[in-house]
């Protein structure tokens, strides 16, 4: 309605206009009026008449009221009209002129759908992307739109060029690993910051709370010059995530729902129940131990051939379901506003039973106009999420006894009288446990989280081009776990020590920051200057309240009521985090006929967590940017045809890492409560904790950037290319010290790494017909790291945390951080023969090795990397980077007449990841369940098989259980059918029915769940370990959303 | 720098007080070292810290392995122990598992209490305890270090990392000496013995007793014998009656009065509650019947541990024990309670007995505290510290002294050599299990020849074994993050 009052408006005016009269008698006029798509004026825009192509070419624009006039034309000529405006697609029209009088024309312009007049945000501004000097890859969410996802990251894999997104695991809710440009740290963080509507959000804490379809979009800061402008946290880029906001002369409401299932993608293959009894016989009779099950074909009377399938047992179809309600609109004058208001409900059951992820989220984002001089705004989040977790273990190595991965197929869920099995029998003797099914169905682990998330500002423009903004900006979070273990665990049943366990944990945290920005806009002549100041200050606390409860004697107050324990039975702890970071900013942008382009940013931060005297650190960067299609040679080439727009930039500058722990400069001591007995009874004692560095300072990174932006005819296709390279130095390293200082590891400023690559991205209409069009879009990224100074120690070993001293990954001069380790598996041994042959050589002229007790036939074997003539540590080498060489995505939307289909792969190649599980279960231990391919391993019966026999279980990470971890992911796909007219076509706007799907397809070579998880979780180096991951899951949904 | 100044303005409003105290951190949720040590509570706290770490080390199953398995007393078939045993270790795979770095830990901690309380403004006496008992407690960590690895680095001061990061071993000698100067100032130091809340502090007996050991190893015949009569005349010790009562199988004998220093352990059975705990008792208990609840045929009562079953007597312990010997039963299994084992481990093998069972322990977890000095220790040493020095009538007369405990027939005079065999027996028998055997080997010289005589039951370490086995090989990744410590000989 309220567009429509605008084309009146509109209309009035053109009549108006027509009404003037005209006094040009022999020469003809044409006058008219531009609007936009709403009915708006449009001011400004450049109108270039012209008779035909060997004509002068007059020029004009329009005014405030978006008329123009041009005076002094040919009668009876037909004129072209041409008319340009940044943002909005050329449009020509045909004007025949009449002597005397003026002709007239309404002409409506089209926005812009090429991607280099979209608006980039770059951190505290804006820019146009043909005007932007740095690298910054935007994703538009509108492709996103309708996918089944919880949070936005968990969409971003392989949309932008050079920003490699990974899942850590496949639990509802659960964050990703990202790496822009790689990894360059090793015991500060990797993770880039995000920047959620205004408000730095460092570790990306509150995407769970923010609902995908709330965003409008996400640009990515790349290179030095637009990441400097943050300074301190920025080393590893910025992701700036900005949420919808109400248009102008809209009232829309909007409704959308998905409804859909999840399930298993992937899974490994194991052995089923006769397979492992013939396995876990011979292994017994190896061991000198009568088999375990003499007669198979008894226990596969009782479990079946195939037997307990664990990972089927606790695993589901699990349905997701998503409701989306949003009203938005606005009026535009000096006294005009928008607003943006949605909720939403996400309910996504795990694919694992009883785990599940529920959000309840409200979000009001609302401008207003209180003169033409002053407005403010507020963007408003509320959500509350509940997740339930799943206490079981997920195939660590370490927990081998009682996984669902590991346990053996012969063990039936239930005994014979219905209650829980609990006796594992290939728990060295035999041992009680409680199985996977009793733990998904008895033990209650669940999260509640309340999440606030606020900014205010308010803008004051004093003088035209002069926007002084001061902005306030809080996030509160209020968390809770609760855990439960009921008394009538099988295991505890069976130990006849039936008590429940409970605690609660609980953590609040509250943020605030504040900004003051002035900017300055200038145009003198042909130069463009942009210049902005600003303060930031922002500080955050966390703190905690944990409290415990054993022995509890009933099983309904659970973790309600802990003081009903008994004193000694009870625990408790409180922690508090504070942080402050104050910084100073400030940024020049100049452009000369929007030719040469320059920027220099700077930011200075203080930041609390580092040595006093240590604590500021200043981050400069400077762009250059040559826009070469806008000079005069280019504008009048022929190739201006097929290359619209072209430009080379270069940046260089640097940005900062402080990625660590509070209090870490400090020295503490640390106390314990139950230090040690005395008396009989506990006593508090209190030992060193850290040890103080007073030198602890950030990490700098330096960038060179260099890109190109190539659009061809007219925006129909987009290219863009970057080169980057970076070296980090003064990097805070936990070093690995020598044992006999008492400390394992300190943290200090050392070493330097590398990091370079090339990103490409190519976006475009391939067919762009009345009825059919295909716009496909591809990026590819290569990235080489590595380590180039780790100081005095020649490597450091890094604990992936797979337990029983398997370690998998060094630090070492010359390797990518996070590198996989080990050794080359070289087959078995065959013969007597050929060990006595081995072992009698002189130590020094061995070549294959074992660990001592496996040099027998069929044991495992190795290459002897160091020629020492045995087998340890010191073999360990660097096998394959863990980062892939080579990622990206590439995808296709198709659009025929009404129906769309989208879809996008994602790809990386060129990394490695180990097994974890694979130590046990792909080595013939006696204690867990094997892979099935373990059928066929060497034995008496297969003496040429080069797959180790039973019982060859060395902790030893050989080549074998490192696995090619690249993909290829259909990572989602939409179907969708837009009935827009078709229905209520008085009521309804605009409608789309769709079926979607994500993580559809998965080609790999990986023989896990999936290559994409990382058990490293928040660890900055360990990015590819899968030891016990929640698994990925394929997820499939229809819906509908409408506007109204 | 007008720029700044114009950044500054803006700020204002907001920084009040200015950037830089906004940015100071200040510790709300522990204490620094500096605000510390300012009064007894807190400086006795500081060395409870450092009595901790010997939870870590005498409750780690690598503790159990690297000093009892691979000795002439003991053997095993599990396969996850034996690195020791068949002395397979290298310096990549030392299996000595954390000793090293926990003894150091300790180590470092008590430099920090002795350096800061004797700084400290508390009363005079309890200072002196209080450095009196981290001295102690530092000896025994350097001891253990060096039982285990012969040269290692010695640092007395409190931590600097630089430094002490690039120390090269110190000799055998220089390591020993400083144990003894750390002994003799504590057993100055400490008192007799403690209030009951005090209880499982270190002595003046313990400091003694240690102090008599380090001469032993040291062959210092005559301050061992000084040291070791200080102890006896001290009049705080005495032998229990019964040496079964030594090793109460429901943890009744905690601190009695033969124990000179043990390291305390807690699990209240009677909630189940594991306060601190190890899991010693389920390497040395019986195999478990698969699928029930008894134990080599034998039934415990409602007592349930998932026991492993590593530790297993070599036939040579079994002959070892003459008629009659009271310990016998005690140190070796049969059965329980009138119940005799239906299977064993090896033809003519019975398993380890009651003296390693803990029957209030559940699942794997014991509270049983570990003994490092008994009196009768006490009494061993100096039979061995006079036999050695020529009087073979003194060292009799105390040999004879723990012969009669085990109602044994009191030995007569017999030549140096026969005793000297007859004093080694008697610390196989009495100590077996007791984290002793390896080191007394070691300084005898032994170590070779004991693990080939029980090659039936240890065929692959009595053929692996060489000389330089006697110390573990320093780590590989220690001498990678210290290129001044140098490998052990061997290795």
């Amino acid at each position: 309605m309220r567009k429509q009052t605008f084309e009146c408006c509109s209309l009035l005016l053109l009549l108006l206009v027509l009404a003037v009269p005209t006094f040009a008698q022999q020469r003809a006029s044409i006058k008219g009026i531009v609007v936009d798509t709403a009915g708006r004026q449009l001011e400004g825009v450049t109108v270039t008449v012209q008779l035909n192509k060997n004509q002068r070419v007059k020029h004009t624009s329009t005014d405030k009221q978006g008329l123009f006039q041009v005076n002094d034309l040919q009668n009876g000529a037909t004129y072209m009209l041409n008319f340009r405006l940044v943002g909005y697609r050329p449009y020509t029209e045909e004007v025949l002129t009449n002597q005397g009088s003026i002709s007239s024309v309404y002409i409506k312009l089209q926005p812009q759908e090429t991607m280099l007049d979209e608006v980039v945000l770059i951190g505290y501004g804006t820019s146009k992307r043909k005007d932007l000097t740095g690298s910054v890859s935007t994703i538009s969410t509108e492709k996103l739109e309708n996918l089944p996802a919880t949070r936005i990251d968990q969409m971003l894999q392989g949309r932008a060029a050079g920003v490699y997104v990974k899942s850590t695991n496949g639990a509802p809710g659960s964050p990703t690993t990202i790496r822009v440009r790689g990894s360059r740290s090793i015991s500060a963080t990797n993770e880039p910051i995000y920047v959620i509507d205004g408000i730095v959000d460092p570790s990306g804490t509150n995407l769970n709370s923010i609902n995908p379809a709330d965003i409008e979009s996400i640009d990515i800061l790349k290179d030095a010059s637009t990441t400097a402008i943050y300074g301190s946290r920025a080393a590893n880029g910025v992701v700036l995530v900005t949420t919808k906001k109400g248009k102008v002369g809209r009232n829309d409401f909007r409704f959308s729902t998905n409804q859909g299932v999840s399930q298993l993608a992937k899974r490994p293959e194991m052995m089923n129940a006769r397979e492992f009894a013939e396995f876990i016989n011979e292994a017994r009779v190896f061991g000198k131990q009568p088999a375990l099950y003499p007669n198979v074909d008894s226990v596969i009377n009782i479990v079946g051939e195939e037997g307990t399938d664990w990972i089927d047992a606790v695993t589901r179809n699990a349905p997701f379901s998503s409701y989306d309600l949003s009203a938005s609109g606005g009026t535009g004058d000096d006294h005009g506003y928008t607003y943006y208001l949605s909720g939403n409900v996400l309910s996504q059951q795990g694919i694992i039973e009883h785990t599940d992820f529920k959000r309840y989220q409200g979000r009001l984002n609302f401008t207003k106009n209180l003169s033409s001089k002053v407005n403010l705004g507020v963007n408003l989040n509320i959500s509350r999420e509940n997740k339930k977790l799943s206490s079981m273990n997920l195939g660590s190595n370490t927990g081998w006894s009682s996984s669902y991965v590991f346990l053996a197929p012969t063990i039936p869920i239930y005994k014979a009288d219905g209650t829980y099995e609990t006796f594992n029998p290939i728990w060295y003797t035999g041992g009680h446990i409680d199985n996977p099914v009793a733990i998904v169905n008895k033990i209650t682990n669940k999260q509640l989280a309340n999440n606030i998330i606020g900014n205010f500002y308010l803008q004051y423009e004093p003088v035209p081009g002069l926007k002084l903004k001061s902005s306030l900006g809080i996030n509160f979070i209020n968390q809770r776990g609760d855990y439960y273990s009921p008394s009538d665990m099988p295991s505890k049943v069976y130990n006849n020590i039936m008590y429940g366990s409970a605690n609660s944990d609980i953590y609040n945290t509250s943020s605030l920051i504040n900004e003051n920005t002035a900017n300055y806009t200038k145009s003198f002549g042909e130069h463009h200057l942009d210049f902005l100041l600003g303060t930031s200050y922002q500080t955050r606390d966390i703190d905690r309240l944990y409290a415990s409860g054993a022995r509890l004697t009933n099983d309904i107050t659970q973790y309600n009521n802990l003081g009903i324990t008994e004193q000694e039975n009870r625990g408790i702890a409180s922690d508090l985090d504070e942080n402050t970071i104050v910084s100073f900013l400030g940024r020049i942008n100049y452009d000369y006929r929007n030719r040469y382009y320059f920027t220099f940013t700077g930011r200075k931060d203080g930041a609390s967590n580092f040595a006093a005297g240590k604590k500021w650190g200043f981050f400069p960067s400077g762009a250059v940017k040559w826009r070469i299609s806008n000079e005069p040679f280019f504008e009048h080439a022929k190739i201006r045809n097929t290359i619209s727009d072209l430009s080379f930039r270069v940046s260089y500058g640097l940005s900062g890492n402080q990625g660590i722990a509070n209090y870490q400069s400090l020295a503490s001591l640390s106390a314990n409560s139950n230090a040690y007995i005395f008396g009989g009874a506990q006593a508090l004692g209190y030992t060193q904790g850290n040890v103080g560095n007073d030198g602890l300072t950030w990490e700098t990174t330096s960038q060179l950037d260099a890109g190109l932006d190539f659009e061809f005819f007219n925006g129909r296709t987009n290219f863009t290319a970057d080169y980057y390279r970076m070296v980090s130095k003064d990097l805070l390293l936990t070093v690995q010290i020598p044992s006999q200082t008492g400390y394992g590891s300190r943290i200090v400023n050392l070493g330097r790494s590398l990091n370079e690559g090339f990103d490409f991205s190519v976006n475009g209409d391939v067919i762009r017909n009345r009825n059919f069009t295909w716009n496909a879009l591809i990026n590819v990224s290569t990235n080489r790291q590595e380590v180039t100074d780790v100081g005095p120690l020649s490597r450091v070993s890094l604990d992936a945390g797979i337990g029983y001293g398997v370690l998998t990954s060094y630090l070492e001069k010359g390797v990518p951080i996070g590198a996989n380790y080990g050794v080359e598996y070289a087959g078995t041994w065959k013969s007597q023969e050929e060990i006595d042959a081995e072992l009698s050589k002189p130590s020094g002229e061995r070549t294959l090795v074992s660990t001592a007790n496996l040099y027998r036939l069929g044991g495992p074997r190795y290459v002897d990397h160091n020629h020492d003539g045995v087998l340890n540590a010191v073999d360990y080498h660097y096998l394959a980077p863990a980062n892939p060489k080579l990622f990206g995505g590439f995808g296709s939307t198709f659009t025929y007449k009404r129906a769309t289909l989208d879809f996008f792969f994602q790809f990386s190649q060129g990394h490695k990841m180990f097994n974890a599980m694979e130590f046990f279960a792909g080595m013939g231990s006696s204690l867990t369940n094997q892979y099935q391919y373990m059928v066929d391993r060497w034995s008496v019966d297969n003496p040429t098989s080069d797959i180790p026999a039973v019982e060859s279980r060395d902790n030893i990470p050989g080549d074998r259980l490192l696995h090619d971890a690249s993909i290829l992911r259909l990572k989602s796909a939409q179907l969708s059918y837009n009935l827009k007219g078709l229905l209520l076509k008085q009521v309804v706007k605009d409608m789309k029915v769709f079926v979607s799907g994500t993580n559809l397809f998965l080609l790999t070579k990986y023989n896990g769940f999936d290559p994409e998880v990382n058990s490293g979780g928040s660890s900055s180096t360990i990015i590819a370990t899968d030891n016990g991951n929640y698994p990925n899951s394929r997820t499939i949904t229809f819906g509908l959303n409408m506007t109204f | 720098m007008k720029i700044y100044l114009l950044m500054c303005l803006l700020a204002g409003s907001i920084l009040i007080g200015g950037c830089e105290k906004a940015l100071d951190e200040e510790a709300k949720t522990f204490i620094a070292p500096d605000n510390f040590f300012t009064n007894g509570e807190q400086c006795t706290q500081a060395v409870n810290g450092v009595y901790g770490s010997l939870n870590a080390i005498y409750g780690a199953p690598e503790f159990w392995r690297i000093v009892d398995l691979g000795t002439d007393l003991s053997y095993t078939e599990d396969a996850n122990n034996l690195v020791p045993h068949e002395y397979t270790f290298t310096s990549g795979n030392t299996g000595t598992g954390n000793v090293w770095s926990v003894a150091y830990t300790a180590i470092k901690n008590a430099n920090m209490v002795v350096a800061r309380v004797s700084q400290a403004p508390i009363e005079e006496q309890l200072r002196g305890r209080l450095v009196g008992e981290a001295k102690f407690l530092r000896a025994l960590y350097y001891f253990i270090l060096s039982n285990f690895w012969g040269d290692v680095p010695v640092w007395t001061d409190e931590l600097d990392v630089n430094a002490v990061s690039q120390l090269a071993r110190t000799p055998l000698t220089e390591v020993r000496a400083q144990i003894i100067k750390d002994l003799s100032e504590a057993a100055e130091l400490l008192p007799l013995s403690y209030g009951a809340s005090d209880v499982g502090r270190a002595t003046k007996g313990a400091a003694l007793a240690l102090l008599a050991k380090v001469y032993l190893y040291n062959g210092d015949w005559i301050h061992a014998q000084q040291a070791g009569l200080q102890v006896v005349q001290s009049g705080q010790y005495s032998l229990l009656q019964n040496y079964a009562d030594v090793f109460d199988v429901h943890n009744r004998s905690k601190n009695n009065a033969e124990s000179i220093f043990e390291v305390q352990f807690l699990r209240d059975a009677a909630t189940s509650t594991n306060i601190k705990t190890h899991q010693q008792t389920s390497y040395y208990m019986p195999a478990r019947d698969p699928g029930r609840s008894t134990y080599a045929g034998v039934d415990f009562g409602s007592y349930v541990i998932d026991g492993w079953s590593v530790c297993r007597p070599t036939l040579k312990l079994v002959r070892m024990f003459e008629p009659n010997d009271q310990r016998k039963d005690v140190v070796l299994g049969y059965g329980y309670n009138g119940q005799t084992f239906t299977k064993w481990p090896r033809p003519d093998h019975p398993w380890f007995g009651s003296k390693f069972w803990d029957l209030d322990a559940n699942a794997q977890a014991s509270g049983k505290n570990l003994y490092v000095l008994r009196y009768v220790d006490v009494l061993l040493m100096l039979a061995e510290a006079y036999n050695e020095d020529g009087n073979i009538a003194e060292s009799t007369k105390w040999l004879n002294e723990v012969r009669k405990r085990a109602e044994l027939n009191e030995l007569a005079s017999q030549s140096q050599e026969d005793l000297r065999e007859e004093i080694m027996k008697e610390r196989a028998i009495e100590f077996a299990g007791e984290f002793q055997r390896r080191w007394d080997l070691v300084r005898w010289g032994k170590l070779v020849e004991a693990v080939k005589s029980v090659a039936d039951d240890n065929p692959v370490g009595a053929a692996n074994i060489k000389q330089f086995h006697n110390y573990y090989p320093i780590s590989a990744e220690e001498i990678i993050k210290n290129p001044n410590l140098t490998q052990n000989p061997g290795y």
